[in-house]
């Protein structure tokens, strides 16, 4: 048998996928199915007062209209239930009759065709009374501000505080202070597929759903709560998913799918239903990154040392909670950046207002916070005349160094070599100190060149104590050898490559060739919960469960147990919540990657277009187990964060959605994306990690934005502390107009 | 909302004419607007007329002293067209900068003319050469100037059973230079926030002997810029003379804000490109 890990062994689902055999949910038929079409609220903050769904129950070809009183349990969310299932009056949850952005959910046609389904959607009668509409989170704060969800005292979700030292001591100690307000954009996951799939009832009686996403276990969970049903009448099936990025992560149309399957059975009607969502529905009806406002004042000594540290963090959480929890706490933690400071001083809130949710998105609150933190270390390394690679050799934790949370990484924290080795990669020498000549050539007196660094770190897996788990069952079949070995295990692949990473771990731990490999995946019938795939966590998770299911399957082959079947819950080390009062925490997370970029850019001084040349992006991912899918992870990542920092322009006016068509929330092209992506990729092993991997897909966004703020400043003297930087904001901020 | 839609696919120019007037329906040539403003609702019909099998209507020819390019052609045959590579090079630069590759494959400038968007791409290029357009029904043909045919965003003065067979334009003088720019929010696939075609003729002194500047989706409709032209016609190009052309020019746009850009964006673009490009066809840059 030959090693399987560390190769850049194909792809399992590339045939398939590149010649369209592979079936995503849109794609999948069941005979007799009908077709749902979902009414929209279309309203950003609104109570219904009535809702008449005669006319459309009465068109011919409908075969049923679904509405709030038709959910058993009538709430939903993926850490706390405050979104009604279906909004509207008539089921027993308090406020289920409000709806609170236009994407909110009130009704579910189901009928013969998609396009009866759109003309009985649209012969729905609903009568709203308006409430004034909140978009603002910042006075949204305020007490006297409209309430979103009026069971809950105020529309702050949120607030996570960290002391450490003395701030107000440290800014006496500092000889510059930089002071600045960020704001980061929301933005859209644009995945290639938008959400469909079926729901129907499986040959064991089960309410199933085949639908794309990154959880099939909480979807389960989720739809039994609404149900109200027992977990094991519940089967999610994820088929193959056209990309995620975070925006699966919280239930789009499972619930509506399995609650018309649900009650056309209860009606002795046996049809799957189908959804097909489009682009835009797609736009409206799923959550977004969370837009920021960061005011951070830091302050550092002339020798370039970090002493004071204070930023307040408000996350525009929308209309409901989704993930913010987990977004905003891992945005408190890299507000301040991995860098040795005594005096800390966060405050950080996630607030409820009437925009889209904000949710996961590759990064978790990580790109936002780091912004803030590395422009800041930047303005500081400028002011006081010091290369922003030598600032932050000076202040970068290592080994043992504490951080905002007054506890130190776990070991091998190996940021300084990442930064070094994306420094040398990036032109800058070491002499004595670190220093770069130069900054390139501008191509004309209007078109301007300049260079940006930024570094950044990145938790792997769900943090703050929660109770992170992953299963995996092995079976090894044969008699006197192992003839072929199978895999149970949940974790979807949202298009990263995990079941391609899966089986070669499989291999690996089992000790046979890769193709003796059989995977049984992304099915809540046949697999134990396996957790999210997202946080950087399923390559780490997995390769651990599959570690400890193959060495008990291994004892029991020897043992002469025929099949020899084995099943492995993997927990990792325990994490802690925050402190309340202090924000404290000895072990926030079990895992970090680390990871630094150098970003060159052109900059349009006439125009306002700034283009990206190179960006060289290095990573500590431990150990790559597919080295190919590890560098189309960085080049993947890269260009979603350069729709990001530069293009991505996702517009909320009034709480309504400006930029829902692909036509004008512009995404990059290949034209738009950096001519030149250098993927360095270090592997200096985590000590828990399986075979030493750390978890790297979301990596290379942490520094992404802040890198060409900095190159953007370098190029033309100018900061930017808001973008995306499109031309017109570039121009502004250059006093063109 | 549900109905039935027939496709009609005449074969010649009378049949479509025919066609139009019997069932009033919908004209669609490569159809890259007419397949998303249906899918937006933006009209109705019953029939679409498909033009795409008409002979002979997506030629690029020579008839005397005029170039006459057939409403049918595509993006990607102006791109290749050698004998608008010869006379008038911006119009190659259009076709390359339209959408994608799938787009120019598709898409006539028939269709950008007659879908008549203050941001049509081929307008400002086909305003700067005096272009005329040619208009069929079943009773014969007219030819009015483009400048005429086009009344407003999306309006145009084609009559309603009316087709756009050929636009023509006066060959241009031996010697004329010409660029078509445009700024977009991307690179790629975008819809232009400002474009300019600029035309220049020097003669051997570097003294202008002609020049035409055209500006799109600065106004209702896309526009020439007759001051900042009667400024240039006769004198010496020099970089000083271009940058008060440009700042000229601006006054001729009458933009406004939406959600690619604002005002206040597209006046600055409007002065950007008109320097830019004349400095390019002047050799200054
Ligand atoms: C992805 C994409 C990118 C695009 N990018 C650009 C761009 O960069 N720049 C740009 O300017 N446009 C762009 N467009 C718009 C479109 O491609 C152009 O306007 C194109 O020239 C339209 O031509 P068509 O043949 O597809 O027209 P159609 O969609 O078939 O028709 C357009 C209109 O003209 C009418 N019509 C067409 N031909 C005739 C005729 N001979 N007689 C009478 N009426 C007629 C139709 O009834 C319809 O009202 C883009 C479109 C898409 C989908």
């Amino acid at each position: 048998m030959t090693e399987t890990i560390g190769k850049s062994l194909p792809r399992i689902d590339a045939y398939g996928k590149v010649t369209g055999e592979t079936l995503y949910p849109g794609d999948i038929d069941r005979p007799n199915q009908a077709y749902g079409k979902i009414l929209f609220a279309r309203r950003p903050h609104a109570i219904i007062r009535s809702l008449d769904t005669s006319k459309a129950q009465a068109l011919e070809g409908v075969v049923a209209v679904f509405t709030a009183k038709d959910v058993p349990v009538n709430e939903y969310g993926l850490i706390m239930p405050d979104q009604p299932v279906l909004c509207g009056p008539g089921s027993d949850k308090p406020f289920a009759e409000r709806v609170r952005f236009v994407g909110d959910q009130i009704a579910l046609v189901v009928a013969e065709t998609e396009e009866i389904a759109a003309e009985a959607r649209d012969l729905i009668e609903v009568e709203f009374e308006d409430l004034p509409v909140v978009t603002d989170p910042v006075a949204a704060c305020d007490s006297d501000a409209e309430l979103l969800h009026p069971d809950k005292e105020s529309n702050i979700l949120l607030h996570y505080p960290i002391r450490k030292g003395d701030v107000e001591k440290g800014f006496e100690e500092a000889d510059v202070i930089i002071e600045t307000e960020y704001n980061t954009p929301a933005q859209e996951h644009a995945y290639l597929a938008p959400e469909s799939g079926l729901g129907y009832i499986d040959d064991e009686g089960r309410v199933t759903v085949e639908v794309a996403g990154q959880w099939a276990h909480e979807e389960q969970e989720e739809i039994a709560h609404a149900l109200d049903l027992p977990l094991d009448k519940i089967r999610v099936i994820h088929p193959a998913i056209g990309g995620a990025f975070g925006g699966r992560e919280d239930l789009s149309i499972q619930l509506v799918l399995a609650l018309a399957a649900y009650r056309l059975n209860e009606r002795g009607i046996d049809r799957p239903v189908k959804i097909i969502w489009s682009r835009e529905e797609s736009i409206i009806g799923h959550h977004k990154r969370h837009p920021y406002v960061i005011r951070a004042k830091w302050g550092a000594t002339k020798e370039g040392k970090l002493v004071a540290a204070k930023s307040e963090v408000i996350a525009d959480a929308g209309a409901y909670a989704y993930t913010s929890t987990k977004v905003l706490g891992n945005a408190t933690l890299m507000v301040s950046g991995p860098y040795i400071c005594p005096n800390v001083h966060v405050d950080s809130y996630a607030v409820y207002t009437n925009h889209v949710p904000g949710g996961a998105f590759r990064g978790f609150g990580g790109p936002q916070g780091a912004f803030a933190a590395e422009s800041q270390m930047n303005k500081l390394a400028e002011v006081i005349g010091m290369d922003p690679v030598e600032f932050r050799m000076r202040n970068v934790v290592r080994d043992g160094d504490e951080i905002a949370v007054q506890s130190p990484l776990p070991k091998g924290v190996t940021l300084d070599e990442v930064i070094e080795t994306c420094a040398v990669a990036g032109g800058w020498q070491k002499n004595g100190t670190w220093g770069r000549d130069g900054k390139g050539t501008d191509t004309n007196k209007h078109i301007k060149r300049g260079v940006g660094f930024a570094a950044g770190f990145k938790n792997i897996g769900f943090s703050f104590g929660f109770p992170e788990r992953c299963w995996a069952t092995i079976e090894l079949h044969g008699d006197s050898e192992i003839e072929k070995v199978v895999l149970h295990h949940a974790g979807s692949d949202v298009g990263q490559g995990a079941h391609t990473v899966f089986k070669q771990m499989a291999a690996e731990a089992v000790g046979v060739d890769f193709d003796k490999v059989e995977l049984l995946v992304a099915d809540t019938a046949v697999t134990g919960d396996s957790g999210s795939s997202s946080a950087s966590r399923m390559t780490f998770m997995a390769g651990n469960a599959i570690r400890g299911a193959a060495e008990l399957a291994l004892q029991k082959w020897q043992d002469e147990d025929r099949p020899a079947i084995a099943e492995f819950n993997y927990n990792p080390p325990a994490t802690t919540p925050y402190d309340p009062e202090t924000g404290k925490s000895e072990k926030p997370n079990f895992a970090y990657g680390y990871v630094a970029e150098v970003i060159v850019v052109d900059v349009d001084t006439e125009t306002g277009h700034v283009h990206l040349v190179d960006v060289i992006c290095a990573n500590d991912v431990g150990k790559a187990i597919n080295p190919q899918q590890v560098v189309g992870q960085i080049e993947g990542c890269v260009v979603q964060a350069a729709g990001y920092a530069v293009l991505e322009n996702f517009i909320q006016t009034g709480g309504e959605v400006q930029t829902a068509m692909f036509s004008n929330y512009l995404i990059p092209t290949i034209l738009d994306i950096p001519d030149r992506v250098q993927s360095i990729v270090i592997e200096n092993a985590d000590e828990v990690g399986p075979w030493g991997v750390r978890g790297m897909s979301e990596m290379p966004y942490i520094p992404f934005a802040p890198a060409v703020t900095a190159a953007v400043h370098d190029a033309t003297g100018v900061w930017f502390d808001d973008f995306p930087l499109t031309p017109e904001r570039v121009l502004r901020g250059l006093g063109k107009f | 909302m549900m109905h039935e839609l027939r496709l009609e696919t005449p074969r010649s120019l009378a049949e479509a004419s025919r066609i139009l007037k019997e069932t009033g329906g919908k004209v669609i040539a490569g159809g890259t607007d007419v397949i998303p403003q249906m899918r937006d609702g933006r009209f109705e019909a019953n029939t679409l007329i498909d033009l795409s099998r008409l002979p002979d209507l997506d030629t690029i020819k020579e008839e005397g002293d005029f170039i006459v390019i057939g409403a049918l052609a595509n993006y990607t045959s102006i791109r290749q067209s050698q004998l608008l590579q010869e006379t008038v090079p911006m119009l190659l630069e259009v076709a390359g900068l339209v959408g994608g590759l799938q787009t120019q494959n598709r898409g006539t400038i028939g269709g950008n003319v007659v879908n008549a968007s203050p941001a049509g791409d081929t307008l400002p290029p086909l305003l700067a050469l005096n272009a005329e357009v040619v208009l069929n029904n079943s009773d014969g043909e007219r030819t009015i100037p483009l400048s005429d045919f086009l009344q407003g965003p999306g309006q145009t003065a084609i009559a309603p059973h009316e087709l756009l067979s050929e636009i023509r334009f006066q060959k241009p003088p031996a010697g004329t230079k010409s660029t078509f720019l445009r700024l977009g929010n991307r690179r790629g696939m975008v819809i232009s926030i400002v474009s300019a075609a600029t035309m220049l003729l020097l003669d051997g002194g570097n003294k202008i002997e002609e020049v035409r500047i055209a500006l799109g989706a600065v106004a209702p409709i896309p526009i020439r810029c007759p001051e900042a032209e009667a400024l240039l016609q006769g004198q010496v190009l020099t970089e000083a003379l271009i940058e008060q052309a440009a700042e000229m020019t601006v006054k001729a746009g009458s933009p406004i804000d939406d959600v690619r850009g604002t005002a206040t964006y597209r006046q600055h673009g409007i002065k950007v490109l008109v320097r830019r490009g004349l400095l390019k066809l002047g050799g200054l840059r």
